[in-house]
């Protein structure tokens, strides 16, 4: 049986806030420290899929929870440097119970964690670890956590080498890769012969196809 | 980690004008390239004005690119009048602007104003294209290297673009070098929109094409990246790297929420990107209309319900998340004629698995679900 996952999808739009900005949140669940609506209301919306991220299908209970998380959230005046806690997710699971990263509407103030865990209806769940993530929406300024040597052992620090600009200056002399001017490079490559793949200056295929052989078999490394 | 305290970004391509000293027969602009009609500055500044509120709104820093036809052949009294007001609208938010240019005949008083504002020019040059033509068929490449030359290891240089077609791709590996070899990043960008019926006949690419030309790229860029960055690879390495550490993350394109990237025609038609110029889904006169129209109008809606459609498949694709679903909820019509039913037809998919396939990764597969609760 193939899990119904709604966690990355289920985003509501709340309309328009006091401030004029449309607010996001994803849907809260199962709230003890809130008593209504029933849990039961929100689990049926999520794990019948009637919840579509997109549609806004969400019934006035489920909407009542968010909206007072979302102006917990608004009258917050924690300083701008902690992180966006504003996304918070739900799954629906193959039983028919609900996860969330988020076990109340105090814990998205204390915590930032993708740590998944399962909520039962009847008693809070444990608290998940400290664990702040970047939002990744701007890709360029969180992309080098991503692949730092020190971060993604032997493959990474392959990797780091050869994709990444600002690794470069740590580069070895063997390593370093000579810039060439454009219109010389290009003048190297209309005389080539030919210009398939496998035929290309500095390209082995032979080589490439070993190498790409080990890096499937874990074998990574000079 | 620390954590980000950036804010989200919207492009805002704005052709300026579809003038272009150039006659790329696969552009789509190209029944409109001798059009001389540009923005004037009086609008310009209304038009900044609805930008600045509409990302005010998402909760967003503009980046505006200027785009055409070729902005580098308008004179630099117009450049200045455009910053000037720029300066005057954008006082309390920050301002990324970029041009996306030929570089055949740029004008260099204008280049010298960019350098001096800090904006990135970035240069269409397919490298292995016969199709780069002035007005008189003749080719463009040896002007446009020199110029090349001129600005590679300045700070204005901002990278590259270069358009696979069906007439090129066969020499995709020569893209690849080039860049690699001058140290520039570059995207790689499909033909998608086309100006006249037989232009994709001619230049078109189906998603199997596509795919085998960038698959081979990235084995190339792992096998011997000298350190550029290649999009869209970029992106599914990245993507693929997390899935394997087995991050979790919630960076998904909700187009209803929050606009990544909007076109503004010269006539100030408003669009988004994978329907621009389909009159349908305008989003109104961007001087005319008032942000709440705009952003409330019905080919917004239309643009929304059909990037939703797009994206259906996303909630069963064990990347989403971590994908933005924004590569698919924005492709053209000759991108991805129909909505995908399976992951098979997301190429984004398709390139993150051969990623992880690349980094060692075995749990990737189409019929494994995600990753269990913990």
């Amino acid at each position: 049986m193939k899990a119904l996952y709604l966690s990355a999808a289920s985003t509501l739009a709340l309309g328009s806030a006091a401030d004029g900005q449309v607010q996001a949140f994803q849907a809260p669940v199962k709230v003890p420290i809130l008593e209504t609506p029933a849990p039961t209301q929100i689990a049926h919306e999520f794990s019948s899929g009637e919840l579509l991220v997109h549609k806004n299908k969400i019934s006035a209970a489920t909407r009542q929870i968010v909206e007072t998380w979302a102006a917990q959230r608004r009258n917050d005046a924690r300083p701008s440097t902690d992180p966006d806690y504003s996304e918070f997710w739900v799954e629906a699971r193959p039983s028919g119970g609900l996860a969330t990263n988020q076990s109340s509407p105090d814990d998205i103030l204390l915590n930032w964690s993708r740590k998944r865990y399962n909520l039962d209806v009847t008693r809070p769940p444990s608290l998940p670890s400290y664990s702040p993530v970047a939002d990744d929406s701007n890709w360029s300024e969180t992309m080098y956590h991503d692949i730092r040597p020190d971060g993604w052992g032997e493959i990474g620090q392959g990797l780091s080498k050869r994709m990444i600009p600002e690794i470069r200056t740590n580069l070895t002399e063997d390593d370093a890769v000579k810039r060439v001017k454009p219109s010389e490079m290009f003048q190297s490559i209309k005389r080539m012969k030919s210009d398939r793949l496998g035929s290309l200056p500095g390209f082995d295929q032979k080589t490439a196809l070993s190498e790409l052989k080990n890096l499937k078999s874990n074998k990574v490394g000079k | 980690m620390k954590p980000s305290n950036h804010r989200h970004e919207m492009t805002w391509v704005i052709k300026l004008t579809k003038l272009c000293n150039l006659r790329c027969r696969y552009c789509y602009e190209y029944k409109d390239l001798d059009n001389p009609a540009r923005m004037d500055l009086d609008n310009i500044r209304n038009l900044l004005i609805t930008v600045r509120d509409i990302c005010k709104n998402q909760d967003s820093d503009p980046h505006l690119c200027w785009h055409g036809g070729e902005p580098l052949i308008i004179p630099l009294k117009y450049w200045e009048g455009v910053f000037a007001i720029i300066d005057d609208v954008f006082t309390d938010c920050s301002v990324k602007i970029s041009v996306q240019s030929n570089l055949y005949s740029p004008r260099w008083d204008v280049v010298e104003l960019f350098k001096a504002k800090g904006v990135k020019i970035g240069v269409s040059f397919d490298v292995a294209n016969s199709d780069r033509v002035q007005k008189n068929g003749s080719g463009t490449e040896d002007r446009v290297l020199q110029n090349l030359d001129r600005i590679i290891d300045d700070p204005v240089y901002g990278g590259g673009i270069a358009v696979l077609s069906k007439k090129n791709i066969n020499q995709v590996g020569s893209v690849f070098q080039f860049y690699n070899g001058i140290g520039a990043s570059v995207r790689i960008l499909p033909f998608y929109r086309k100006s006249y019926d037989d232009q994709k006949d001619v230049f078109g690419l189906s998603q199997s094409e596509i795919f085998n030309a960038l698959e081979s790229v990235l084995n190339m860029w792992w096998q011997n990246g000298s350190g550029i960055i290649i999009e869209p690879l970029w992106q599914s390495m990245r993507a693929a790297i997390r899935y394997s550490k087995g991050e979790q993350s919630n960076n998904i394109f909700i187009k209803q929420l929050r606009e990544n990237c909007l076109v503004v025609d010269t006539n100030f038609e408003t669009y988004a990107v994978g329907t621009t110029y389909l009159e349908e889904y305008s989003y109104g006169n961007i001087i005319e209309d008032s942000a709440t129209k705009i952003m409330d109008s019905d080919g917004r809606r239309k643009a929304i319900s059909r990037a939703e459609d797009r994206m259906s498949i996303c909630e069963t694709c064990q990347f989403w998340g971590l994908c933005s679903g924004y590569a698919l909820a924005e492709s053209t019509d000759i991108e991805m004629p129909l909505s995908p039913t399976t992951l098979n037809d997301c190429m984004q998919h398709r390139l993150i698995s051969s990623c992880l396939n690349l980094l060692g990764e075995k749990t990737c597969s189409l019929d494994i679900p995600s990753p269990t609760l913990a």
